[in-house]
C-alpha cells in the first residue's frame, strides 16, 4: 500500500511547500476511424499521451525552501514565458518507479476566505515525453 | 509540533477570570470552564496545526457578571488568536437562567500553527 505522503510530485527537484495533494492524469490522444467493414463501430487507437497534474498545497510563508518550493517561486515559474516557463518535473510514489519530464505551469490559483488556511493550486502540464527514471 | 491549545487559552483569559476545565467546576462565581477536543492538521509533510473545538461557560449567580466576562472572553481570544500562528472563530454563543444560575456558553474553533510556549513574566514589573 502507498501511502499518500509519500507520493512526490518535485519541480526542479523541490516539493511544493505545505502540499496536500497531487493529482496525475494521463489522457490518451486517440485517433478515430470507421471504415464501411468496420459495420458502424468505430476504430480508435492511441498515438500518444497527455500528461498533465493537479497540485495542492496550504499557502506556507515560514517553511523550510531549501526542500521545497514556496509560493513566491511559483507564481514567479507562473509568470514566465518562452524556455523559462518550462521546469523539471519528477514524480515519485514511495518504493515504486520514478517519472520524469518537462513542465509548464497552465494554471495557478490562490483561495482565501477568512475563517479556514489559504490555499493554492497548481496545474501542471508535461511537454514532450513522460519516462521512466533511469536508474 | 506540540499541541498547547489548552495552555493558551487558559494563559489569554488569565486576566479575566480563573478558566478551569469542566470537572474542576466550582460554586464561587463568577467562574469559566471549558471543554476542547483537539485534533492535529496535516499536509504531507507532517502535522502543520492544531485545531480545538472549544465550548467556554461563563457561570454566575449574577446576569450582568455573565455578560461582562464573557465579553471580555471574547476580546481577550479575539485580539490574541488573529495571527499567522494562531487562529479563532466564535461560531456561536448562548445565553441561559436555570434556577438563577447564569449560564452564557461559547464554541469556539481554535488554531494553532507553531509551537507555543507560556511567556516569561518580567520580574521587575511584577515587583513594582
Amino acid at each position: 500500500m502507498v501511502n499518500g505522503y509519500n507520493v512526490a510530485l518535485k519541480i526542479n527537484d523541490l516539493t511544493i511547500l505545505g502540499r496536500t495533494q497531487d493529482d496525475l492524469t494521463i489522457a490518451a490522444n486517440i485517433k478515430e476511424s470507421q471504415t464501411k467493414d468496420d459495420a458502424g463501430s468505430k476504430q480508435y487507437s492511441v498515438i500518444g499521451q497527455e500528461v498533465s497534474f493537479k497540485c495542492s498545497a496550504l499557502i506556507d510563508v515560514s517553511g523550510d525552501t531549501a526542500s521545497a518550493m514556496d509560493r513566491d517561486s511559483l507564481i514567479a515559474l507562473a509568470l514566465e514565458v518562452g524556455e523559462d516557463a518550462e521546469f523539471d518535473v519528477t514524480y515519485e510514489a514511495d518504493d515504486g518507479v520514478a517519472y520524469e519530464g518537462t513542465g509548464i505551469i497552465t494554471n495557478y490559483t490562490e483561495s482565501s476566505n477568512a475563517s479556514d488556511d489559504a490555499t493554492l493550486s497548481v496545474d501542471i502540464k508535461i511537454t514532450g515525453d513522460f519516462t521512466v527514471v533511469s536508474n | 509540533m506540540t499541541d498547547s491549545l489548552r495552555d493558551i487559552l487558559v494563559y489569554i483569559c488569565k486576566d479575566v477570570c480563573p478558566m478551569v476545565l469542566s470537572e474542576d467546576e466550582t460554586e464561587q462565581y463568577p467562574y469559566a470552564v471549558f471543554d476542547m477536543t483537539t485534533s492535529p492538521l496535516i499536509d504531507k509533510d507532517g502535522v502543520f496545526a492544531y485545531t480545538g473545538d472549544c465550548k467556554i461557560r461563563v457561570v454566575s449567580n449574577n446576569p450582568d457578571d455573565v455578560d461582562t466576562k464573557a465579553a471580555a472572553i471574547q476580546s481577550a481570544i479575539t485580539s490574541s488568536m488573529r495571527s499567522s500562528t494562531l487562529f479563532s472563530r466564535l461560531d456561536d454563543s448562548t445565553k441561559e437562567c436555570v434556577d438563577g444560575i447564569w449560564t452564557y456558553e461559547m464554541n469556539y474553533t481554535l488554531k494553532q500553527y507553531a509551537d507555543w510556549a507560556e511567556p516569561v513574566e518580567n520580574n521587575e514589573q511584577n515587583t513594582q
